[in-house]
């Protein structure tokens, strides 16, 4: 293997501008976090080692109707989303996959859309959607939940698509040698193959469902519709307590502990290089 | 000459031409005598704008639970209750400047005064029977308040309350750049240098124009701002000003006695904020809360309403929180000033009933008039 | 011959969904904008292509083509976009080709550390930094210690010492850096991953120098990485308003997302707001679709590996 030397300077140069880049990129957060555990009423000042935001008598996470609501509703819309679009989208990525036809490149388009659409203008569709159209429905949970569903569904079929790509037709082909009829080629040798990556997906549905923040605000009615990233947004421009610290501690919390575990699982079952991938969302 | 008429045809209530709200059939008030539904009470409101430990009282008094959601402004107030598509038991902060949108949307319950017995006992005569909506059909004064300047007193050094003109104060604010507010609502805002250029005339302003000319120059005023001092259009002066994020704001006066009562950093004394406001010709006005029409629990409504008019938790909200002079008949200024709660500095954003008729309120305007100030706004806002 | 409709029976639930919840809300858009207004300022949309009224939508152009606040509005906002994506290149290749060629032992922590910023959430990123920019905070206070601050106030781009939160542009763009960067670097990682090194070797044999072998090689192999990044955080930051607003709330850099907002969410001029967002979606279709077919071509390549 050739030693490659870079053009701009000793490598060092490049290795202090990504160390920068990391510090400045996770530092930030780091800090946010450890301000969640601030015995005072301070964001910036360290007052002392304490539960009290999570956990205290008074405006905290666990106690502050507000925040304990606003947590339950996140979660309550990050359930909904992945029990809907998974399978919603493993249907669909097997549907397109295995699609021999013209119109298959324009439903792969149509999938594609909404991950490249600014948010702003899904958030806008959908709420004249759902206050012209389907006004029946109006506004709130079922509206921030379908509108939540419409884009984590792409990151679901993506997923299972690039797994599918790297299973390939063998297996089932295998099976069908063997004289396997349809029915267990895909349900004793496709869907196991295809596990991690309907996990995986799950995973990446419910951390995107956790952190959204255009759409579902603007499909919210009223206060019993607010999520954390919501509470986030409108708290900022005042005079926020650590408690908000705490609660975006919470979230990120979940969020981590769910990829981590979708992750292993992933690896386990798939190696390690796709795991990678995925977990860099390689379109 | 036919009267200018607002959203859905209805008429614009002004100080000459009060307005009696009708009942329908079809929007009836809540029948006497019945009890309180369960909750949660759901509530529309500003954020900051009702003290948390009143809240819990009425929790406990009243087993029950309450949901508070806010909005930023009552532009955003009136879009997001005029959709239809979220419906709220009790809607407070909304005042004359958008009553008529709230009648012409149906969005509000006709009042049952047999459960509000606090209302007559209580409130200044005057807005218990306000020209807006006479025989308070559908609303009830929550506050009362004043447009004015809100700065520190440590970092800014202009005399403000001296000057001639002290609106002109912002047009020379290159000194606190970037620190500086004006009011993220397009009346208010807009209605601040038409103050301005009158109080230079030495005449009195129609801050309910309807003259395109008018809110023009007023934009192209404001707009000079961005050049001079870089004004951020905000609301939340109740915090920055203690924290020293702004020094100089548009501000309403309830914000500065909230700021002060409240919000200082330990360490900082309340009489670093000052409060001024014009004895005229300025903008004197009160909020209201409404019910919401579609309210499954309109009795547990009324009875936060009666709650809040009490004479002792009014006093609790405003003094503990809010800032904003509720119109009680028992709270004087005077005392308030001569008990050391408020500082000298901020005496003016005590607002009296007195100071009613001398100035003048940010009412509903006609749908073409509304139009010349959304046309100026955006095109402040655009930068 | 049963085979081919199963498939496609499969897919159908997901078809009809993004058909109702995608297609259709976005021809909503269409009927609203191409709509009226009644007297109590609610749009009232036009379903019918035949009935569509021009009236609102050409109003939005008059007002963008001669230089009304619309354009001023739109031409910050690709100024924005257009020097955050700049400054992303800038920062972003370095640690991107660092990561891809010269990690070593380090490249499964650093790519953990590239990784991770992407799955927190994006508000809290920003308050997080928003909170160090503080006249009092920490991040203001090492941007003073390096200089950095004095370097921004000579140019003029910083008001004042400390005055990072003052409605400053370069706040507004710094910020926009920092919430896209990460998505950004990951892809043009990946790009310059791919690279096949035997090119940058047959190169050296050649007898390229390392800076040539760089620059007639390397980089060029990974344009097309470069551009796809740029478009992939472009799109969202067109859209965004959160950021300036979180940032400053001057009207000095309000971008056409938070016109847009403002019209949407804040006032009742749906109808100009759904026009304005009919815009801003024409101009975006061009990068979307570019987007769109070089992820296309780069998957059919995996494929066929």
């Amino acid at each position: 293997m050739s030693r490659l030397r870079n053009p701009w300077g000793r490598p060092r140069f490049l290795a202090l501008i990504t160390a920068g880049y990391i510090l400045w990129s996770v530092v930030p957060v780091l800090l946010a976090i450890a301000f969640a555990f601030n015995n005072g009423r301070s964001r910036t000042t360290w007052q002392g080692f304490s539960f009290r935001w999570f956990t205290g008598e008074t405006g905290s996470v666990l106690h502050d109707p507000a925040l304990r609501d606003a947590l339950g509703h996140t979660l309550l819309l990050a359930v909904i989303c992945v029990a809907v679009a998974t399978p919603l989208g493993v249907a669909l990525a097997l549907g397109l996959q295995r699609w021999r036809g013209r119109l298959s490149g324009s439903v792969n388009t149509l999938m594609l859309l909404p991950l490249v659409t600014p948010e702003i203008v899904m958030g806008i569709a959908l709420l004249l959607l759902f206050l012209q159209v389907f006004g029946g429905i109006g506004l709130g949970t079922d509206a921030q939940a379908i509108g939540q569903i419409t884009f984590t569904l792409s990151y679901v079929v993506v997923i299972v698509r690039g797994r599918l790509v790297s299973i390939g037709p063998e297996f089932e082909e295998a099976a069908a040698d063997l004289g396997a009829p349809r029915r267990d080629q895909f349900f004793r040798v496709l869907l196991p193959l295809l596990a991690p990556a309907i996990v995986a997906s799950a995973a990446v549905a419910f951390a995107t469902s956790i952190d959204d923040f255009v759409v579902t605000q603007y499909l919210s009615s009223d206060a019993s519709t607010t999520t954390v990233s919501m509470l986030l947004y409108s708290s900022a421009r005042g005079a926020p307590t650590p408690a908000l610290n705490a609660i975006a501690t919470v979230n990120l919390a979940i969020t981590l502990l769910t990829l981590v575990f979708a992750f292993l699982v992933y690896r386990r079952f798939a190696g390690r290089d796709e795991a990678t991938s995925v977990a860099t969302l390689e379109v | 000459m036919q009267k200018p008429t607002g959203p859905g045809g209805l008429p614009l209530p002004r100080t000459d031409n009060s307005v009696t709200w009708a009942i329908t059939d079809e929007n009836k008030p809540v029948k006497d005598g019945a009890s309180a539904e369960p909750g949660p009470l759901r509530i529309y409101n500003y954020a900051d704008y009702l003290d948390p430990a009143t809240l819990k009282r009425f929790q406990k008094e009243f087993s029950t639970k309450i949901e508070v959601a806010t909005y930023n402004s009552s532009d955003e107030a009136i879009a997001k209750l005029s959709s239809g598509a979220v419906d709220f038991d009790l809607i407070v902060g909304l005042s004359g400047s958008n009553i008529v949108d709230l009648i012409a949307h149906k969005l509000l319950l006709p009042l049952n005064h047999s459960y509000l017995p606090n209302l007559e006992k209580n409130v200044w005569p005057e807005l218990a029977d306000p020209f807006y909506d006479r025989g308070a059909r559908y609303t009830i004064p929550y506050v009362v308040w004043m447009d004015g300047i809100g700065w520190r007193n440590d970092d800014v050094k202009e005399n403000v309350a001296a000057m001639d003109v002290p609106w002109d104060i912002f047009w020379h604010a290159q000194a606190y750049r970037g620190k500086v507010g004006i009011l993220d609502d397009r009346r208010d805002a807009l209605s601040m240098p038409m103050q301005r250029d009158a109080m230079r005339k030495g005449i009195r302003p129609d801050l309910n124009s309807e003259d395109e000319d008018v809110v023009n120059k007023a934009e192209s005023d404001l707009s000079e701002l961005s050049s001079i001092c870089n004004p951020k259009v905000t609301i939340t002066d109740y915090q920055t000003l203690p924290e020293g994020k702004t020094v100089l704001h548009h501000s309403w006066s309830g914000d500065l006695l909230s700021a002060a009562f409240y919000y200082l950093p330990k360490g900082v004394k309340p009489d670093v904020l000052s409060f001024w406001g014009p004895d005229q010709n300025g903008v004197v006005q009160n909020d209201f809360f409404a019910i919401g029409r579609t309210s499954k629990r309109p009795v547990l409504a009324h009875e936060f309403i009666n709650f809040m008019l009490d004479e002792k938790t009014a006093y609790a909200n405003f003094v503990n929180f809010t800032g904003y002079t509720p119109p009680q008949k028992g709270i004087d200024a005077e005392t308030l000033l001569k008990q050391g709660l408020i500082p000298k500095t901020l005496q003016e954003a005590v607002v009296r009933p007195d100071q009613f008729g001398a100035n003048q309120e940010l009412l509903q305007l006609s749908v073409t008039g509304q139009r010349f100030w959304d046309d100026a706004w955006s095109k402040f806002k655009a930068g | 011959m049963g085979s081919r409709w199963i498939w496609r029976l499969v897919a159908l639930p997901g078809v009809v969904w993004l058909s109702v919840f995608f297609l259709v809300a976005f021809y909503a858009i269409l009927a609203v904008a191409f709509g009226n207004q009644d007297t109590l300022s609610q749009p009232v949309p036009h379903w019918n292509p035949l009935d569509w009224n021009v009236g609102y939508v050409l109003d939005m152009l008059d007002n963008f083509f001669s230089g009304g606040p619309f354009w001023t509005v739109s031409l910050r906002t690709v100024e924005f976009v257009a020097i955050a994506v700049a400054l992303s290149l800038l920062i972003g290749y370095p640690v991107a080709y660092f990561t891809a060629r010269h990690a070593g032992g380090w490249k499964g922590a650093i790519l953990l550390a590239l990784i991770l910023p992407l799955w927190i959430n994006y508000l809290m990123r920003m308050l997080a930094w928003i909170n160090l920019l503080a006249p009092e905070g920490i991040g203001s206070d090492l941007l003073h210690q390096l200089g950095i601050e004095d370097v921004f106030l000579s140019i003029g781009l910083l008001d004042e010492p400390g005055g990072w939160l003052n409605g400053q542009p370069i706040t507004v763009i710094l910020a926009l850096l920092y919430g896209y960067l990460p998505f950004f670097i990951l892809p043009l990682f990946v790009a310059i991953d791919r690279i096949d090194r035997r090119q940058i070797d047959a190169a050296r044999d050649l007898g390229a120098s390392p800076a040539s072998a760089f620059l007639r090689v390397t980089l060029p192999l990974s344009v097309p990485g470069i551009l796809a990044g740029s478009v992939l955080i472009a799109l969202p930051m067109f859209g965004d308003y959160y950021t300036a607003d979180l940032v400053s709330a001057s009207t000095q850099t309000n971008m056409i997302g938070n016109q847009i907002d403002e019209f949407m969410r804040q006032g009742s001029e749906k109808v100009t707001g759904a026009a304005l967002t009919l815009l801003l979606s024409a101009f975006l279709l061009v990068l979307m679709f570019y987007y769109l077919r070089t992820t296309r071509r780069a998957g059919t390549t995996a494929q066929t590996t």
